[in-house]
């Protein structure tokens, strides 16, 4: 087991790491990426939808369905969490011990409350025109009060809904 | 278009919030239950630290602003619900992306949520079916405050990080058995 680094180091190398994105003339963002996989997939179905609906992101100037810099960036977070684990992916069936020890061994009904959580996430990051990487990691750096009405909503109601899907007291 | 640079930008930031233990379930999870606040801790910091660089690289004129414009009902309802799923979830949108790269199947999921999430969104706004109050423009704290950027941001960065160390102080008393306050 690695030792886990510290919020202090992890938060001084990505604040820098963040630097360099815009640096490079790019902002971080990752729903954009969610929104072209989706509007790929449709447009082999209808074209009713135009593809500037799917392509209308924060951080990106890609005006077609294609594999571009966000979608890129997320094929990176990809592989940067596949390279932190040394390459040893998990067993297929692996669900969180915290969430067993809540819910029991049901990785079908977690899978359920992930696909829930990440359905309600995309439709409300794209509702706000943004997620956590572009509201709050690149929106409050530079002091965006979009960024900081977002975050505080997602706290707001992130605590409560928490705390009542593990009672009060809990497991640890 | 330089399709290296992407990738590399992507590596390092999954690299860097797997190693602090951003892609953990139970780490999001004891955060938003305020057990465990190494996360919020993380992220704010990192956004200490973005926002001196960026308003110092901004005051040297070497990047520029781009803002997601300010729409008070959809930032709010719109993180309401963010929130609601991020609790279900465990994951945000970004990492469950790299969560599912260490191997995780049910942050496989979130992002399969996430796409149809992107596909009902989308196919509702597109009917007239979500309602859009007017944007309030691209703003930010900086446009309020008589000071330049550089020192609004500098003043941003002191209190949140001061704030952050009493929050760790008061973490440390409290594992350590002590009172709450």
């Amino acid at each position: 087991m690695q030792a886990k680094w510290s919020w202090v180091k992890g938060g001084f190398l990505l604040g820098v790491w963040n630097l360099l994105v815009f640096l490079s003339g790019n902002h971080l963002g990752t729903t954009t990426a969610y929104a072209q996989t989706a509007g790929y997939f449709t447009q082999f179905f209808s074209d009713l939808i135009p593809t500037s609906a799917w392509t209308a992101g924060t951080c990106g100037a890609d005006s077609t369905l294609r594999v571009g810099w966000q979608w890129l960036l997320v094929l990176g977070i990809f592989l940067g969490g596949l390279l932190a684990k040394g390459g040893r992916r998990q067993q297929a069936s692996a669900i969180p011990e915290m969430w067993q020890k809540r819910f029991g061994h049901r990785p079908r009904l977690r899978y359920l409350h992930a696909f829930i959580g990440g359905f309600l996430m995309l439709f409300g990051a794209r509702m706000a025109g943004g997620c956590t990487s572009s509201h709050v990691i690149s929106g409050m750096s530079q002091l965006a009060v979009s960024g900081l009405l977002f975050g505080g909503a997602v706290f707001a109601v992130g605590i409560p809904v928490a705390m009542l899907l593990y009672g009060k007291r809990g497991v640890q | 278009m330089n399709y290296l640079l992407p990738i590399i930008f992507g590596i390092g930031f999954g690299y860097i919030m797997s190693r602090v233990g951003a892609f953990e379930y139970a780490n999001i999870l004891n955060a938003l239950r305020l057990k465990d606040l190494q996360i919020p801790k993380f992220m704010l910091f990192t956004v200490a630290v973005s926002a001196v660089g960026f308003f110092s690289l901004h005051a040297l004129g070497l990047v520029s602003l781009n803002l997601i414009a300010t729409n008070l009902g959809a930032d709010l309802l719109g993180g309401l619900i963010f929130g609601v799923g991020f609790a279900l979830a465990g994951y945000c949108p970004g990492t469950s992306i790299g969560a599912w790269g260490e191997g995780k199947r049910d942050a496989q999921y979130a992002v399969f949520g996430g796409v149809f999430g992107v596909l009902v969104y989308t196919i509702l706004r597109e009917f007239g079916l979500v309602l859009r109050t007017p944007d309030l423009g691209e703003i930010s704290l900086i446009d309020f405050i008589p000071l330049s950027p550089l020192a609004v941001a500098v003043l941003f960065s002191v209190i949140l990080v001061g704030f952050l160390y009493a929050v760790d102080y008061w973490e440390e008393r409290k594992n350590k058995g002590g009172d709450l306050l």
